[in-house]
């Protein structure tokens, strides 16, 4: 067999099927809990995008530069701030600008943002120096941090206020509070820790934990001062994009996902690839010792037991090491087969030659003389069967016999074969009936150690005085179909034949008329069993035979088969059955005359009346009628040499057929313009002409008429 | 076949048989033989089997002989199927059936 699906393909499809299984239902409580601890999630995920940020500003040149220039810029801006007089001037405060360039160019100082153009004052450039590079740096946490956009932010005391700036990527701008309110600017609420603050679509400032569109995550900067301690010097502000942080984090989830599952992939290879080696390898081991043998039982006469080698000590070795004993009983259990189906072959060829022997020794199943018609049908359960029939003419009589003997195979049929030569033996050689069944019941017991016995209907029929005189030795009770009715032939029941010696058998008679069936059969047709096991039964049998009784024997034997298998279906025939049927012939007579003389006419009807004794009497008169006026025509009107005349008559079921054929003229007397004069009575009485009435009573009393003129021979024929 | 002739009130013929061509060309030949002195005629067909025409063109000219001689003919004991050829031949119009 080729393998399409190897084990270690199975295991590895199936570890697959785990691990996607697994990530999926990892992924579902993944994204479920996304949503459910989003607040948490979400500021995680922030915390781990932010080691850089982190590392960017604890770390190297970048915290030192970014304080540095925080300090130059925090001071510039303080400078402005400081300076009363352009504290409070803003743009619109000047007609021109020429005017506002000129009023801070001249105190050497701009207040921000800065108004457009670059106007270089050294103070300022100086400052625009140091922004830039704070710029520079909120710029790269920006980017490193995945945040949507990077803030820096101080505040400063200024007496009776409170002033926050915010520093961007590109501009500076400040808000301020009395003390003891809240700024009102989006970024943060100053007197909250930087993690608790966020700022919701509205920019308005809340306090905890809430889901909204942007949260805003801060890192303190601090500085150390002289005497050790940290100082804060700023906040970074860094606003992130709450969807953005969830798709993100979604990402992460694939991406470790993909990880998960190429790891799996190469556990799984790593697996087969030890499968391979520890079971496959052997297992194919197996298959290949276990082809040999099968090739070599095929093949060889010899079959050598394969040694199996395995270093292993697993289940496999030990399932090698039973096939090894396995393979070694095949061995030795073949060779005795071998031995053994030479001798089934034998056996069997000459079991057919005995059942071909036993066949033959049947007489054919069907016959036919002018008595009797017989068709016979035998089934045999196994090739030999036990079941036999047999007929033949002796003393003028019919015998008909019909037996079955008990047990099946070679020893009924050999039992069978003794049976069937003693009864035609002893019926043809002794004068009486009983008698002869009563020798052969002893020569059949005697020395019978096998017990078997033969249970037989023996019939011999008398035509002349239509009877059956019968002995029945145990067997099924036949029926005889007699006028469209079945009767059981239940004469006195004998014991078998062959079962003891010096038994008296009775002899009964039953009538058995022209026209009568009679219907033999063995128990393997009555006690065959359908998958109810319910019987075929008696019953059967006779509404079967009733209901064929217009069929021939040859249509009584198909339906009997047809009946039965309709009943047995699939079971399986157990014993032999035999069915032979029997009917007295009544329905032909042939005549034949070749002399002409009217005296053939009466001759003609007596035999007829004689061979339909029991046709109606109205039937048998207008065939009488019809005879004599055909006959005599056909006689009357000879002109042949030597007058021919053949007549058949046929019982057909409700009909007699009358077949007149004849040498003489090409007449036919039914094509005639026969006008004949039905008598009203009032008539002339002397020119009645006295004669034409012949074939009009002809044509009046039978049923149908024809004429054929074939090869110089006339034949009427008419059915009554 | 068998032919009784009586004497009595009437000439009686009795035929045992079937009334046939053979039969019916014997009976006519007893008949000849016989002298008809009574006027009554009577054919009684009580053991008749049945008749052919050859029978029925004795009775009509059986018929004709006597009508001649002022005598009548009966015919009695008809079974059925001699009552069914003188019915479909229209004899029972013309010969008297009792």
């Amino acid at each position: 067999m080729k393998i399409r699906f190897p084990i270690i393909l199975k295991i590895a499809l199936l570890g697959l099927l785990v691990t996607s299984l697994g990530s999926g239902v990892a992924l579902t409580i993944s994204t479920l809990n996304q949503n459910k601890r989003s607040e948490e999630t979400l500021i995680e995920n922030i915390d781990k995008s932010l080691y850089s940020v982190d590392y960017m500003f604890e770390e190297g040149d970048n915290s030192q530069d970014l304080l540095a220039g925080l300090k130059n810029v925090k001071d510039y801006i303080k400078t402005v701030y400081s300076n009363p007089d352009i504290k409070e001037k803003t743009l619109k405060d000047f007609s021109s600008f020429e005017e506002y360039e000129k009023y801070f160019q001249e105190r050497d100082s701009w207040v921000f943002p800065p108004p457009g153009a670059m106007i270089a004052s050294p103070a300022y450039l100086e400052f625009r120096k140091n922004f830039k590079e704070i710029s520079h740096i909120l710029l790269e946490a920006h980017l490193s941090s995945g945040a949507r956009a990077a803030y820096l932010c101080y505040e400063e005391d200024d007496g009776d206020k409170k002033r926050l700036i915010f520093m961007g990527d590109s501009r500076i701008t400040y808000t301020e509070r009395e003390e003891g309110s809240f700024y009102h600017l989006p970024g943060s609420h100053y007197d909250l820790k930087p993690q608790d603050i966020i700022i919701d679509e509205k920019n308005e400032l809340y306090q905890g934990y809430k889901i909204n569109s942007y949260l805003t995550r801060f890192i303190e900067l601090t500085e150390t001062l002289e005497d050790g301690t940290e100082a804060p010097v700023a906040s970074l502000f860094l606003e992130y994009d709450r969807k953005e942080i969830q798709k993100r984090s979604m990402d992460i989830l694939f991406s470790e996902l993909i990880i998960l599952g190429s790891v799996m992939v190469v556990v799984i290879m790593l697996y087969m690839l030890i499968a391979y080696f520890t079971i496959t390898k052997n297992l194919k081991k197996l298959t290949v010792a276990t082809d040999s043998i099968s090739h070599e039982l095929k093949q060889a006469n010899n079959i050598t037991p394969k040694k199996l080698e395995f270093r292993s000590h697993d289940e496999i070795a030990s399932l090698a090491s039973s096939f090894e004993v396995m393979e070694e009983e095949i061995v030795n259990y073949v060779n005795i087969i071998k031995k053994e189906a030479k001798e089934n072959e034998r056996r069997e060829a000459e079991l057919e030659v005995a059942s071909n022997i036993q066949l033959s020794a049947l007489p054919a199943s069907s016959y036919l003389d002018e008595n009797v018609e017989l068709k016979a049908f035998i089934k045999p359960a196994k090739v030999v069967g036990g079941d036999f029939y047999d007929y033949f003419y002796h003393d003028d009589k019919f015998f008909l016999i019909i037996a079955d003997v008990s047990g099946k195979g070679v020893p009924a049929a050999l039992f069978m074969m003794k049976a069937k030569q003693l009864l035609k033996a002893k019926i043809t050689s002794e004068s009486s009936f009983r008698k002869a069944i009563a020798e052969v019941n002893n020569e059949l017991a005697l020395n019978n150690e096998s017990s078997l016995f033969v249970t037989s209907f023996i019939a011999r029929i008398d035509f002349e005085k239509e009877e059956i005189c019968y002995i029945n030795a145990g067997h099924e009770k036949p029926y005889i179909l007699h006028n469209g009715e079945v009767i059981k032939v239940d004469g006195t029941a004998n014991f078998v034949l062959g079962g003891m010696e010096d038994i008296e058998f009775e002899e009964e008679t039953i009538k058995f008329e022209k026209g009568d069936t009679l219907l033999l059969f063995t128990d393997g047709l009555n006690e065959s069993i359908n998958s109810k096991q319910e019987e075929f039964s008696y019953e059967r049998v006779e509404n079967t035979f009733k209901e064929g009784k217009d069929l021939s024997l040859e249509e009584k034997i198909h339906l009997f088969q047809q009946r039965l298998q309709e009943f047995v279906q699939n079971e399986e025939q157990f014993d032999d059955i035999t069915i032979v049927t029997l009917k007295r012939e009544d329905s032909t007579l042939s005549l034949r005359y070749r002399n002409k003389d009217y005296q053939i006419i009466e001759d003609c009807v007596n035999k007829f009346q004689e061979a339909f004794p029991n046709l109606e009497e109205e039937k048998k008169s207008k065939v009488g009628i019809a005879l004599d006026e055909l006959l005599n025509n056909i006689i009357s009107y000879d002109e042949s040499e030597q007058l021919e005349i053949d007549i058949t008559f046929t019982k057909l079921q409700d009909d007699m057929k009358v077949t007149i054929s004849h040498n003489g003229q090409d007449f036919n007397p039914f094509n005639q313009d026969n006008e004949v004069k039905v008598l009203q009575g009032n008539e002339d009485l002397e020119s009645l002409n006295p004669g034409g009435y012949g074939v009009f009573l002809v044509q009046t009393l039978s049923k149908s008429q024809a004429y054929t003129y074939i090869k110089d021979h006339a034949t009427i024929t008419l059915i009554f | 076949m068998e032919i009784r002739i009586k004497h009595e009130d009437a000439f009686i013929i009795e035929f045992v048989g079937r009334l046939d061509t053979v039969t019916s060309l014997e009976l006519q030949k007893a008949l000849d033989q016989e002298e008809v002195k009574e006027n009554l005629v009577i054919f009684d067909m009580k053991e008749t089997e049945y008749i052919s025409s050859a029978g029925l063109r004795l009775l009509l000219s059986l018929k004709k002989n006597l009508t001649k001689q002022g005598k009548a003919l009966e015919i009695h004991n008809v079974n059925d199927i001699c009552k069914e050829v003188f019915k479909v031949t229209g004899f029972v119009n013309v010969l008297t059936i009792k």
